[in-house]
């Protein structure tokens, strides 16, 4: 494609399109959807936010560079000699994830991404009995009624949903779940006819089914008739914020239900992923697995349970001599601090990501890194992972990206 | 430049009929039948009963993209049964394995350029990149349309043929495609509306657009814009007894344009007999011994453990309930077309089974012409890719055919035709099937053949009276010139390339997304602008991969 062509500006936090230029314009003034408070207290927007702190991370020393290059060959010693190696991290990108997978495959180590509970429950779930899903853009234009299933962590982890889910005609929308005033009036802002029931997520899959039994006469009888109603219902829901015991369960439950709907009619469930789908969806292409994987003499052996990588700390910090003799390798794409929980690990870290954190592990590594979409061009998957966005860098690259640092290790 | 001389081998490609030994060279990357005076060689092998093959090309095996990954992902147990019981098969660790494991598979028989013949435009980014991680093998991607909204929209407002192909054009282009392919046109949406069926000339539920016409514009857009590869057509009622009425009305559809069957084992079915399913291969292989522009693939089924995947969501759901292990997924995805996920066992004791495997190799015996069928399993859906050298051995020998056709429901046994039919493939005409007749549908005149100046992508294979055998383990592959596998060790990396179609009207394709009246109608579907899916040449670059852009040579 020519290169005259306008590139798409996309948020690198959610994957939605962010309209850049007219965030540029509202920086000023506080726009309650994308704007994050900064370490200066300022309000400024998640991009904006981000391009300064890449900024920093640019400027480097002549003497930070050599600083770093010694690191690099400290931390590829350590790499050969540790028994064992867990690679973990905030991975986002495509490039980090094979990078990631690489260094894992070379060096026969385990990998799995810090935070995979949600995205595993999500996986086993489908695993076990699958489902009817739709992407973002079919359910947009084909939504008759959406029921959006959960609480308000939603929408603070992807604040702009509401306006991409919406077609610019008035559509209905039932909110079921624990969800605050200000949840319901901003699905309201982006233009639904909002009716909000509240009720147990818990018992929720068992609700549908009532609801829609043939002759009933329950007081909340409405919402059934809507249910039944609707010639195409959309099920949204995000594994991150359903807080629920049992979650793989209950989205199983869900599932299902949505999917005998089309016995007869139309229904199907949008669940939208976090940050990491681009690490477990290039995993899987790679290896057949979504991560939880302990590579031995390059053949990946998958372990849901086994090797979950908070598991795998467990293991080597029980014993003294596990302790001595294993790394942790974390790459980031994250902006946000370092987990407290990682900085007081008494195990040898190498970190490869914009933020060193203050660990005092004197084995520690870090390797500086820009940030995805931000200082370098990256792949990023929306949250429906229908889509691969190749998200466009605004800053000239300072320092290098995590998989650039990953290749160095393989060379 | 490195030279090689193969010296004293037998050159077989289905175009030199000559048996006879001779030497062959590969000079850097292309292939020489003679060298100037004094050339340095570098390397010598002595192939005395050996032959020499193209690369492998399969122009439809689903290699990348969303529902290929989802069924990786759907399938996490690794052993299958088949792995202890049938080794011929040479079972992948999964119906679908990750790409490393599927480019490595693929070289170690010989093949090194494959096709992924379903990728949705919204996800293309994905499809190449899954294919750019397979390592060894070039790749290139068809596009799916005729169930775009878009499209149908245009269809259905009497937009007019030419800005039909404008936004053709520009979806090839932006999805770097090599071709365009249709699967069940119009029905994927028509369910979306909860239709359940939707034959040749039936009305869309929402829109008054018929398959036929979809089927129309399509192959008429292909033509006009001088695409490579002729439309390629998943027709409607797969796997539907009796669907060979809406196949033939299918090809009467492109009134007399060039086109491409795909799996059309799938889609020559009749409803006579005990069981309200019989055979009509012998019509459709009519029709295509009958008519030049017709190229089919087959889609042959192999005994065993699968999992079958499809953009066809209506006909997917309508099979759910033959999942085995009973597990489905189905998707509905970005207006643009859908998929569906089931895990599938073949069986010998099975009737319908049994009489698919006679279908799929009596179309393979009945065409004429070995350019014009394909072999295909339609990975993984009618089987893996790995079976191809036992369905290889299955169309040399007559008695090895009839030994599995004996093993057979009884009843197949007494309706199928197949034991009549005892021609036995020739070498050159395997050469046909698996290299020489899809690189010609696909407008590649430098691939699958040994022509002096063509690539240098060669199987060299050891004589056996065990075509399985023989066709499982080639001595060594070269590509490019290089020799990357001897004796199944895989010696080395390759450059890769990503096959791409030319057309006339290329530069205008992508303008068609900055004009303000189709980015803001693509902004009104899909809620992003058109260039957030699109792929950009550079991409590729970046990714190492060499593009190369193939020709119609009308
Ligand atoms: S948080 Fe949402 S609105 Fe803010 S920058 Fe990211 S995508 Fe845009
Ligand atoms: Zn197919």
């Amino acid at each position: 494609m020519d290169e005259s062509n306008p590139k798409p500006k996309l948020c690198s936090f959610c994957s939605l399109v962010c309209e850049l230029p007219d965030l540029d314009d509202r920086s000023a003034g506080p726009e309650p959807w994308c704007i994050k408070r900064s370490g200066l207290g300022k309000l400024v927007p998640l991009r904006l936010a981000s391009m300064a702190s890449a900024h920093r991370s640019a400027v480097t020393s002549d003497a930070q560079e050599s600083y770093f290059e010694s690191s690099l060959r400290i931390a590829s010693q350590q790499l050969r000699r540790a028994s064992s190696i867990l690679v973990t991290g905030r991975i986002h990108c495509v490039e980090s994830a094979r990078g990631s997978i690489e260094l894992a495959r070379r060096f026969d180590a385990a990998i799995d991404p810090w935070d995979s509970d949600t995205a595993s429950d999500a996986i086993s779930a489908m695993q076990r009995g699958g489902g009817y899903g739709v992407s973002l853009g079919e359910a947009r234009d084909r939504a008759e009624l959406w029921v959006v299933v959960g609480q308000d962590s939603l929408l603070e982890q992807t604040p702009r949903l509401p306006i991409a889910m919406h077609r610019g005609e008035s559509v209905p929308l039932l909110l079921l779940g624990r969800w605050s005033d200000a949840s319901i009036e901003n699905f309201r802002e982006a233009g639904f006819d909002v009716v909000c029931i509240e009720c147990e997520l818990e018992d929720l899959p068992k609700r549908l089914g009532q609801w829609t039994r043939v002759g009933q006469t329950h007081s909340e009888s409405q919402v059934g008739q809507w249910l039944l109603g609707a010639k195409y219902t959309v099920f949204l829901y995000a594994p991150s914020a359903l807080d629920v015991e049992g979650r793989d369960l209950w989205i199983e439950a869900l599932d299902r239900w949505v999917l005998q709907r089309n016995e007869t009619t139309r229904a199907v469930t949008l669940s939208w992923g976090t940050l990491q789908s681009s690490f477990h969806q290039t995993c899987t292409w790679l290896t057949g697995f979504p991560g939880r994987i302990q590579f031995r003499e390059g053949i990946p052996q998958y372990d849901p349970h086994g090797y979950r990588a908070k598991d795998w700390v467990d293991r080597q910090t029980a014993s003294a001599q596990a302790k001595s003799r294993s790394l942790l390798v974390w790459v980031d794409d994250s902006l946000e601090e370092l987990p407290g929980e990682l900085l007081e690990l008494d195990l040898p870290k190498l970190i490869i990501g914009p933020n060193p954190g203050s660990s005092n592990h004197q084995a520690d590594r870090w390797l500086p890194a820009g940030i995805v979409g931000v200082t370098h061009t990256v792949n990023m998957f929306r949250g429906d992972q229908t889509i691969l966005a190749n998200v466009h860098s605004d800053c000239p690259p300072g320092s290098q990206m995590p998989s650039q640092w990953l290749k160095r290790f393989l060379s | 430049m490195r030279v090689t001389r193969l010296k004293n081998v037998r050159i077989v490609d289905g175009i030199h009929a000559s048996s006879k030994p001779t030497d062959l060279y590969l000079v850097g990357p292309s292939l020489a039948r003679q060298l100037p005076p004094e050339t340095r060689i570098d390397a010598t092998y002595d192939l005395e009963d050996h032959i020499a093959m193209a690369g492998g090309i399969d122009i439809h095996t689903h290699i990348g993209g969303g529902k290929v990954n989802l069924a990786r992902l759907m399938w996490p147990e690794r052993s299958t049964k088949e792995a202890d019981e049938k080794p011929w098969l040479r079972p992948l660790s999964a119906p679908v394995p990750g790409t490393w494991e599927t480019g490595q598979r693929y070289l170690q028989m010989g093949y090194t350029t494959c096709f992924e013949p379903a990728m949705l435009p919204a996800n293309a980014r994905q499809s190449h990149m899954e294919m750019r991680d397979t390592p060894w093998l070039d790749t290139g991607g068809y596009v799916v349309l005729g169930n775009d909204r878009m499209l149908l929209n245009m269809i259905a407002l009497g937009a007019g043929q030419e800005a039909i192909n404008d936004y053709v054009a520009w979806m090839v282009a932006s999805s770097a495609a090599m071709a365009i392919k249709v699967v069940n046109a119009g029905g994927i949406d028509a369910f979306k509306f909860n239709q359940r069926q939707l034959n040749v000339d039936e009305v869309h539920p929402a829109l008054p657009v018929r398959p036929r016409d979809i089927l129309w514009s399509l192959s008429t857009a292909a033509e006009e814009l001088g695409l490579a590869h002729p439309l390629h057509v998943h027709c409607s009622n797969l796997g539907t007894p009796g669907n060979i009425t809406s196949t033939l009305a299918t090809l009467d559809a492109v009134e007399g344009r060039r086109i491409h069957l795909t799996h059309a084992q799938y889609h020559c079915y009749g409803s006579d007999g005990p069981h309200g399913f019989s055979s009509e291969a012998s019509k459709l292989a009519d029709r295509v011994n009958r008519t030049n522009h017709i190229s089919i693939d087959v889609g042959q089924i192999l005994f065993g453990q699968t999992i079958t995947l499809s953009a066809d969501t209506m006909h997917q759901f309508a099979n759910r309930k033959f999942a085995s292990p009973r597990k489905v997924i189905f998707q509905d995805l970005e207006c643009q077309a859908g998929c569906g996920l089931l895990p599938f066992r073949y069986k010998e004791s099975q009737f319908v089974h049994g009489l698919q495997w006679s279908i799929g190799l009596e179309l393979f015996l009945r065409i004429q012409d070995p350019t014009r069928v394909f072999l295909t399993t339609d990975h993984p859906n009618g089987g893996p890719f790995t079976g191809y050298p036992h369905l290889i051995r299955l169309l040399m020998d007559y008695d090895f055919r009839m030994s599995i056709f004996d093993r057979l429901h009884p009843d197949v046994r007494s309706v199928s035709t197949l034991p009549s039919l005892k021609r036995e493939y020739r070498l050159d005409e395997i050469a046909s099937i698996t290299r020489l007749g899809p690189a010609r549908a696909l407008g590649l005149q430098n691939r699958g053949n040994l022509n002096p100046g063509s690539i240098a992508d060669v199987a060299i294979y050891r004589n056996d009276d065990n075509p399985e055998k023989m066709f499982s383990s080639p001595t060594m592959v070269f590509r490019g010139g290089e020799m990357v596998l001897r004796d199944g060790l895989i010696l080395r990396d390759c450059q890769k390339t990503v096959l791409i179609s030319d057309f006339q009207t290329r530069q205008d394709a992508l303008r068609w997304g900055a004009r303000p009246e189709h980015s803001a109608r693509w902004q009104k579907l899909y809620g992003y602008s058109p260039w957030l899916t699109a792929l950009r040449t550079d991409e590729f670059a970046e990714e190492g991969l060499q593009i190369e852009h193939a020709h119609w040579h009308r």
